[in-house]
């Protein structure tokens, strides 16, 4: 921010006098400056800011030490003390000038007195006018209604005629619109008049105080004059005591309507003159004023009544039959509501996850199937866990069932977008899978992979079977592994044919201890009769029953039969736990333990495997 | 100061024992809660008061109202951190928030004014530590002295000698005048309300003509003015509303739409609405009839009957006003007025027009400027009625139509507001003289007792300002008493410069 410190020295623009005084105040300047930028930036309880604040608070105090009132004189971009410039800036967006002037204060007066509540008050006020959106209330109205008792302004007329500020009341040409009269001429509304009210000076009306005295002589006829006030004064007080109750009521109507979206309400009161269809005048009035209203509302861009909006006419369509003019009409404030580069814009607002991230992705939700390309988009900008379920929820909300269809469509180059894709998938479960699972199974991140994997685990039906298998030869052991635990799950013929052709094959020494143990555990959860045959003739051909060599072998025959329910397994089992190995016999024989259990009760057992360990 | 911008000052150590507000009172809105608390405590200030200057301190009605007089500052403490009572512009303010007064609160709030001023106090303080003995101590030793110029520092000694620390008294200073010199030019009230009011026809003349030729609604300016009528109405609106009881100026088309709007805004103020809500009710019945901008001159000036199809497009103008205000950038700013300006003829039961296809609600800001409108529409000559309806008896339309054509609630507060004899009304009094109305008496039982400007008999000038609550020394009887209302055409009174600065 620029200020004048320098461009004007006080010793070349003032007199002896007041140079002091100058000084003063250009440090007010300078210390209301820093504190409303250190407002901008720092916590309310920053140190930093508490010490901006001191020194504004110093300032101002110095100053009064002399004089009673600070009167600063507002100008376009500068603000000057006894026409002398005392700060200066011409950038709109951070002159502290300007957001006086813009609308029409022409003068700020501070009076010595002034509580620390107050200053930090009207800083608050300037701080927040940085930041003012277009609905807000703007600073006039802020300071007016903050009673301030020793902090005043003026409004300058002038200023308020100016072309500056944002355009909003300044009196300027109106385009040609749709809200022209030229075309009126035969407007006759046929509003049935059931009300009115003419009331000449010579009707028969009583005058109230005529009323009241007659109320009043009844209520007291023989009464001297003192009764008669006494009465009148009591017919007063009754004819215009109003309960508490009632006006509570009418406080709580206006808190009620206050805490509304008024301009919904008015759209919502005011759409329902578009049924006039006997009126075709009023009838295009009333759209071409709810078509403003459309017009503004996308304007504005405020999210709440955007939402606000749409559900309106949504509810307004669905409700009634109405006529096709009026529902095309309708439909087309739909259209525009809905409208791809609105939601674009409105999806790209989203950086991570907010308040106002939320409300734009309810608002996406309401718009429905046109958010899905913008939504799709925005996981691209977005960082963070939270954010990305979010959009995937959402996209995951609108697209149903045909999840598949949309994660196709994106081009995997990142590992969060193929979480994403993954996760939206589990989330919908779709039949079949994607082809961007069968693509993703492929992807370099071994994460992403333990995560397709994971995902196809869950999945019922064979069309995952070959897809695992292809992980099965994946150079990464941890996918290997991965890709035995989800085949664990899928009891078909034909995993268990790849597993015991895997276990039972050539290249199966070559495999690391875990990994052969990781086998033998999903064989035992897949494996039958035929299995247990298979392993005790892979003891029996390699010689290894009843003697103590190759344990390795013998633990891995028993961590596929501690799992495999049948007589045949149980009676292996035996045989090793007679091994002359006590190793090899400790195992077997919590592993017989064990599969008895699960024999006597597979159910509770289910999923229970290895509990032994 | 806003609901939920209320940030007391920082509290000392036993202030904060004392602040932690119950659950009940954090519910409140810190605004409203100020005003209904600050209303109990005046009015058990007011009870503690009067007790103890008739009995002893051992009483127990005096016991019983000091106790609820500490506790109705101990709650203000225990919500807002502080309890302050101050005297400023004739009002009083509990934590500088100024406290409605109405015709049921009136005896106590004017009694209190009186009694600080009297003994030169603008303001008190107090503290949490608050004891009943203490504030018993106070009173006694505060209605012991009299009006006196030295009557502060008097109290000041007597507070010392007797030990009162909870309870600070402030002396009345002219900073509070000196501060609203600053603050809103407004050493007389007078010009103020003056200028306000041509500024506001002249902005309204303009806006028309800026309609005519094609211009959108200056809504800023707009909402400057009655940001600054709010301000006028909470001090003293006998100006303002003098003046929408002349009904001669050339410009009375702009004219009508400020009376609809500073009549609107008097309701709101006796309906106890917030200057911001005082606010956007003066900007909308602004605004209520800018719609008649688009009915032809030959049927709005007519000055015969309409014919049925006229009369159907000088309905229109509702629509015509929604139309025209729909044009204004900041629509969120004008949503209030498009109500107004569309449901102003809608009836309290639902007649008039326009007829919705189905039920709808009517606002609050249309019900109080419905009154005003009617009020004013009455009460001016108008081209199809010449001879105008006088206020007394447009006033007794209004309260006959109450349920009919208007809220009952708002008819009443609107009369109550008013007065039966208007600001401006040309009244006869039992004495013979002849007076103005200049200013109403909040109280209900005296709405028959307004402060009446006598006009000298001689030279029609104006005589002296006489409160006709006045009684005579030693008597029952009040001093003076009105006859009768005068219509002013024919008490030949020239009403301008009653209200109308030069």
């Amino acid at each position: 921010m620029s200020e004048t410190e320098g461009k004007h020295p006080p010793a070349e623009i003032a007199d002896e006098e007041s140079a002091p005084d100058l000084q003063k105040v250009m440090t007010v300047m300078k210390c209301l400056t820093k504190y409303v930028a250190g407002m901008k930036i720092y916590a309310k309880n920053n140190p930093t800011l508490a010490k901006f604040a001191g020194e504004f608070r110093d300032a101002m105090q110095e100053f009064f030490e002399d004089e009673d009132e600070l009167v600063l004189s507002i100008e376009q971009f500068a603000v000057k003390w006894q026409d002398e410039i005392v700060y200066e800036n011409e950038k709109r967006d951070e002159s502290l000038a300007f957001i006086f002037f813009r609308d029409g204060i022409g003068e700020v007066t501070l009076t010595k007195g002034v509580t620390e509540e107050e200053l930090d008050r009207f800083v608050e006020i300037i701080k927040q006018e940085f930041h003012s959106t277009a609905d807000e209330e703007d600073i006039v109205t802020k300071l007016w209604k903050t009673d301030f008792r020793f902090i005043a302004y003026r409004v300058l007329e002038e200023y308020l005629s100016g072309e500056y500020g944002d355009g909003e009341g300044q009196e300027h040409e109106r385009k040609p619109s749709r809200l022209d009269f030229d075309d009126h001429e035969e407007s006759r509304p046929s509003l049935e008049d059931r009300g009115r009210v003419i009331v000449e000076p010579d009707d028969p009306i009583q005058s109230i105080d005529g009323y009241m005295r007659s109320l009043a002589q009844k209520e007291c006829q023989s009464g001297d004059e003192v009764e008669k006030e006494a009465a009148f004064q009591r017919i007063a007080e009754d004819l215009l005591k109003v309960a508490e109750e009632d006006l509570n009521d009418r406080h709580e109507q206006l808190r009620f309507e206050k805490g509304s979206e008024s301009l919904m309400d008015f759209m919502d009161a005011f759409l329902s003159f578009t049924l006039l269809s006997h009126n075709p005048a009023a009838v295009r009035d009333v759209t071409n004023v709810t078509e403003r209203f459309v017009d503004y509302v996308l304007e504005e861009r405020r999210l709440k009544t955007l939402a606000g909006t749409l559900a309106l006419i949504r509810e307004f369509m669905g409700g009634q039959s109405i006529p096709d003019d009026i529902a095309s009409l309708c439909r087309s404030f739909e259209d525009r509501l809905c409208d791809d580069a609105l939601l674009s814009d409105l999806a790209h607002e989203i950086k991570e996850w907010n308040k106002k991230s939320n409300d734009i992705v309810e608002y996406l939700l309401m718009a429905g199937q046109k958010s899905l390309t913008p939504l799709c988009e925005v996981l691209r900008q977005v960082e963070g866990q939270k954010v990305h379920r979010e959009i995937c929820n959402a996209i995951v909300t609108i697209a149903g069932k045909n999840i598949a269809a949309i994660v196709d469509r994106f081009e995997v180059d990142s590992a969060a977008i193929a979480f994403d894709i993954i996760y939206m998938l589990s989330m919908a479960n779709p039949e079949g899978v994607s082809p961007k699972i069968r693509e993703l199974i492929h992807y370099p991140d071994s994460l992403v992979k333990a995560e397709v994997i994971e995902y196809l685990g869950g999945l019922e039906g064979e069309e995952v079977i070959p897809i695992l298998f292809e992980a099965l030869e994946d150079p990464e052991k941890t996918i290997r592994l991965k890709a035995l635990e989800a085949l664990e799950r899928i009891k078909s013929p034909s995993v268990l044919d790849k597993i015991s052709m895997i276990a039972f094959g050539k290249e199966f020494t070559q495999k690391s201890m875990d990994e052969q143990e990781a086998v033998f555990k999903t064989l035992g959860r897949l494996g039958n009769e035929e299995t247990v045959d298979r392993i005790g003739k892979m003891l029996e051909k390699r010689h290894l029953l009843h003697f103590s060599k190759n344990r390795g072998n013998k633990y891995l025959a028993i961590h596929a039969l501690e799992n495999i329910c049948t007589d045949s397994s149980q009676k292996l089992l035996e045989k090793l736990s007679k091994d002359s190995s006590s190793q090899v016999r400790g195992r077997a024989y919590r592993a017989r333990k064990h599969l008895r259990k699960l024999m006597e009760n597979p159910q509770d057992n289910a999923g229970k495997a290895d509990s032994h360990d | 100061m806003t609901d939920g911008e209320r940030k007391p000052d920082a509290p000392s150590t036993a202030t904060q024992q004392a602040a932690r507000p119950q659950d009940d009172e954090k519910q409140l809105g810190g605004e409203s809660f100020i005003k209904e608390a600050g209303s109990a405590l005046i009015h058990s200030f007011f009870t503690a008061s009067k007790t103890i200057q008739l009995y002893e301190l051992n009483n127990e009605a005096v016991k019983r109202s000091l106790s609820e007089f500490v506790e109705a500052t101990k709650r203000i403490i225990r919500n807002e951190g502080k309890a302050s009572l101050r005297i400023s512009a004739e009002f009083l303010y509990i934590n500088d928030v100024r406290i409605p007064m109405d015709s049921q609160t009136a005896g106590p709030y004017l009694y209190l004014i009186e009694e600080m001023k009297k003994r030169g106090v603008e303001a008190f303080e107090f503290h949490p530590d608050l004891e009943v003995e203490e504030v018993g101590s106070f009173l006694k030793t505060f209605f012991e002295i009299d009006e006196a110029e030295d009557a502060f520092e008097e109290l000041q000694d007597r507070m010392r000698q007797s030990s009162i620390r909870n309870l600070d008294a402030m002396p009345w200073i002219e900073r509070e005048r000196r501060l609203t010199d600053a603050k809103q030019e407004r050493k007389d009230i007078r010009s103020e309300s003056n200028m306000i009011f041509f500024r506001t026809v002249h902005l309204m003349r303009g806006i028309l003509q800026a309609i005519e030729e094609k211009h959108v609604i200056q809504v800023k300016k707009a909402k400057r003015l009655t940001q600054q009528m709010t301000d006028i109405i909470q001090t003293d609106e006998s100006i303002l509303v003098g003046l929408t009881s002349i009904k001669d100026f050339d410009e009375y088309t702009y004219a009508h739409s400020v009376n609809v709007c500073i009549l609107s805004m008097l309701t709101g103020d006796r309906l106890k609405l917030y200057k911001q809500e005082l606010a956007r009710l003066g900007l909308a019945a602004l605004f209520h009839d800018i719609g008649k901008v688009h009915i032809p001159s030959s049927i709005v000036y007519s000055t015969t009957t309409l014919s049925e199809s006229d009369w159907e497009l000088m309905k229109y103008h509702t629509f015509f006003g929604v139309v025209e205000l729909a044009r204004v950038k900041a629509l969120n700013e004008i949503v209030d007025a498009m109500f107004v300006a569309l449901q102003h003829h809608v009836h309290y039961d639902m007649n008039g027009y326009p007829q919705k296809p189905e039920g709808w609600e009517l606002r609050l800001f249309t019900k109080i400027v419905t009154v005003a409108d009617y009020y004013d529409a009455m009460t001016s000559s108008r081209s199809y009625r010449k001879v105008p309806v006088t206020p007394d008896k447009a006033l007794r339309f209004i309260m006959e139509k109450s349920g009919k054509i208007f809220d009952p609630v708002i008819a009443k507060t609107f009369v109550q507001a008013m007065g039966i004899y208007p600001i401006g009304t040309v009244v006869e009094l039992d004495t013979g003289e002849r007076g103005v109305v200049v200013k109403q008496n909040p109280q209900s039982r005296y709405i028959h007792r307004p402060s009446v400007q006598i006009i000298d008999p001689g030279t029609e000038e104006k005589g002296p300002l006489v409160n006709l609550t006045e009684r005579a020394d030693g008597e029952c009887r009040y001093r003076r008493s009105i006859l009768r209302a005068l219509y002013d055409l024919d008490a030949g009174v020239d009403k301008h410069s009653y209200f109308i600065t030069e």
